[in-house]
């Protein structure tokens, strides 16, 4: 139903202009950035998979570890395909962003059609994982068998991707009526697509006298009070510090090594970072909601920027911080002071990464990516060598800071 | 005062401008003409800090645009063709981040935003998201926040397009009364009467490069304040005003 669109269509031309276009947006620069990135990634997979692949090989046979390789190569595959069945979903039942679509002499297969291709770039994602899996096999699993299941993986990619879509489209259309046909229903699920919404009104504004940073601070709360994507990011960090601090309600336990004092101390760590890394997230959401025509046209400077994204950091990380003091009383003081440090250095490092991300790459997507890849190096580093981890992230905070004067140079670029 | 000296910038191979200069004196409103690629936005993005020249300089009532950043926006104020707002501020909320950024006095950019919003029929619209206004609202917003601040210099690119013509008619007042107070005005429009009625002067723009200038003594035309037919449409608005037509 939505596989490719007929030959000659349109939208051929359109997706080869959309790829070539999109890899134009990044700069020699970042393109060697993002290779060395996936190549430390494969790195880290290759690292992780080796020992047990040969532990398996040395203790079954090469078969056993060939076995195993399919179930990680499968696993990829299939979670690749969840990821773009939500993403489908999502985009059929959301406004079509680009030009008046239903305006023009398009069936509505072929719309679906160009989208479920969109969803199916995320595949991207899943396919650079599998490189470094499949490396570390190398000498393990028997050369032809690694080229089959190279193959075998490359196909059931494809596959899930195609199915995904097809499946995200099915359960969009089950919610419209059944008697209509298919293309019909196709129809009337973009033509129900919320355009508008009902007119709102805000509270009436406060004029207040105040320096530039908290001027933008005042306007970024505003937003995050709204019915934003600022706000629907906010809401993570806040359930994260919540939960981070109700681990410490549960009672310790001698029994159970996870429910220990020490258990108890990693799960509320976890969960506090999580919290600051979902903060930073925001913060990046923030600064790709600012309109660069907008905030150039303005008398601002990078420090004041920079300002007011910080003084948000700072002050999550000392919520953050509190709560946590709070609420891990059965901690000794000693051990607490540990945590506290521990958990103001990362959040601090974590959070500013953030705000640095956000004002000096093109988009919040971008951001948010280089967020996670710096995180997941940061902690696949300190995986391999304890303490790494820190000197990694702590490079990325001072490399982004050093961007962050040339923000009005790379905003007026955007 | 402003001055644009040897600007030129280029895209790619394309020369966008080609080392234009020219004065806007304080007081002076200079219109910008030109057809479609001629340069005009390009020019008005680079006087406004919204994109760096290649070579030349923007000057700003004294301070130079490049190395005096803030203090020459401080005295800038710009209206762009196509705006951009944080779409979920209200109109209200937004014209007091832009009056908190520029340092006003509350009280006074207070009174100065709803004064405005009044005569350009945005007051009972101000406490709503930006996302719910019209092509025309958004431009109106976008004037009326390049004017909060009693600029000494206004960019104007297009500025009044999509405006009725109530709201054009207060935004021309406004113009030649900022004016008339000693701003400097560079009025970008494809609308040749528009400029023909409103400028001092007038820059033509060819194939990024400055082809002509003329003063309004080579037109010969006289500042109206306004034409028949506006005069025509706004007896019927300000009459509806009072009741329906019978």
């Amino acid at each position: 139903m939505n596989s490719a669109p007929p030959a000659g269509s349109p939208f051929r031309l359109l997706h080869r202009n959309l790829v070539r276009r999109r890899l134009a947006q990044f700069d020699v620069r970042l393109r060697l950035e993002i290779i060395l990135l996936v190549a430390i990634i494969g790195a880290f997979l290759f690292w992780q998979a080796r020992v047990p692949l040969d532990g398996l090989r040395r203790a079954n046979g090469p078969l056993a570890a060939a076995a195993a390789l399919a179930v990680i190569l499968g696993a990829i595959a299939l979670g690749t395909g969840l990821l773009i069945a939500g993403r489908h979903a999502r985009q059929l039942r959301a406004p079509l962003p680009g030009p008046a679509w239903l305006a023009l002499p398009i069936p509505a297969q072929h719309l679906a059609a160009h989208w479920a291709w969109e969803a199916r770039l995320l595949a991207l994602w899943g396919g650079a994982l599998a490189p470094g899996f499949i490396v570390s096999a190398t000498g393990i699993v028997p050369a032809p068998v690694l080229v089959l299941l190279s193959a075998g993986f490359a196909l059931a990619l494809w596959a899930c991707a195609h199915l995904a879509t097809q499946l995200a489209e099915r359960r969009v259309l089950s919610t419209t009526h059944r008697t209509a046909r298919p293309a019909d229903r196709l129809l009337e699920v973009f033509a129900s697509a919320p355009t508008t919404e009902t007119r709102r009104r805000r509270r009436p504004a406060r004029w207040r006298r105040t320096p530039a940073w908290l001027a933008l601070l005042h306007k970024d709360v505003a937003l995050a009070r709204g019915h934003t994507r600022a706000r629907a990011r906010l809401m993570a960090p806040v359930v994260l510090v919540i939960a981070s601090c109700a681990i410490w309600l549960l009672p310790p336990s001698t029994d159970r090594q996870m429910l220990s004092a020490a258990g108890l101390r990693f799960i509320a760590f976890a969960l506090a970072l999580l919290a600051a890394t979902t903060f930073a997230e925001f913060l990046i959401e923030l600064a790709g909601a600012d309109p660069p025509a907008l905030l150039h046209g303005l008398p601002l400077g990078a420090a004041a920027v920079w300002a007011s994204r910080a003084a948000m950091a700072v002050l999550f990380t000392l919520v953050l911080a509190g709560a946590q003091t709070l609420s891990a009383r059965p901690l000794a003081p000693m051990a607490l002071g540990v945590l506290v440090v521990w958990l103001v250095a990362a959040s601090l490092a974590i959070t500013l990464l953030g705000v640095h991300y956000g004002m000096t790459l093109a988009s919040a997507p971008v951001a948010r990516r280089f967020l996670t890849l710096t995180l997941a190096i940061s902690m696949a580093a300190s995986i391999m060598i304890p303490l790494v981890g820190w000197i990694v992230l702590l490079t990325a905070v001072i490399h982004s800071a050093r961007r962050v004067p040339r923000w009005a140079r790379l905003e007026a670029e955007r | 005062m402003m001055e644009l000296i040897d600007l030129t910038r280029s895209y790619g191979s394309l020369r966008a401008l080609d080392g234009v200069s020219f004065t806007v004196r304080g007081g002076e409103i200079v219109g910008l003409l030109g057809a479609n690629g001629a340069g005009k936005s390009t020019l008005i993005r680079t006087a406004a800090g919204l994109q760096a020249p290649d070579h030349g300089t923007v000057n700003i009532a004294g301070a130079d645009l490049s190395k005096d950043t803030i203090p020459a926006k401080q005295r800038l104020g710009y209206a762009a063709e196509e705006p951009q707002f944080y779409e979920e501020l209200s109109a209200a909320e937004y014209l007091a981040f832009v009056a908190g950024v520029r340092g006003l006095d509350p009280a006074i950019a207070r009174r100065r935003a709803h004064d405005l919003a009044a005569r350009f029929g945005l007051s009972e619209r101000m406490n709503e998201p930006v996302r719910q206004f019209s092509h025309g609202m958004r431009k109106k917003l976008s004037f009326l926040a390049a004017i909060l601040h009693r600029p000494a210099v206004l960019l104007c690119d297009e500025a009044l397009e999509g405006f009725d013509a109530e709201a054009a008619l207060a935004a021309k007042n406004e113009v030649r009364a900022l004016a008339a107070t000693g701003c400097a005005i560079l009025f970008s429009s494809h609308v040749t009467e528009t400029i023909e009625r409103l400028c001092d002067r007038v820059v033509i723009l060819h194939r990024g490069c400055v082809a002509r200038m003329l003063e309004r003594s080579a037109w010969g035309g006289t500042r109206e304040e306004t034409s028949a037919l506006e005069r025509e449409f706004l007896s019927v608005i300000r009459g509806s005003a009072q009741g329906p037509p019978q």
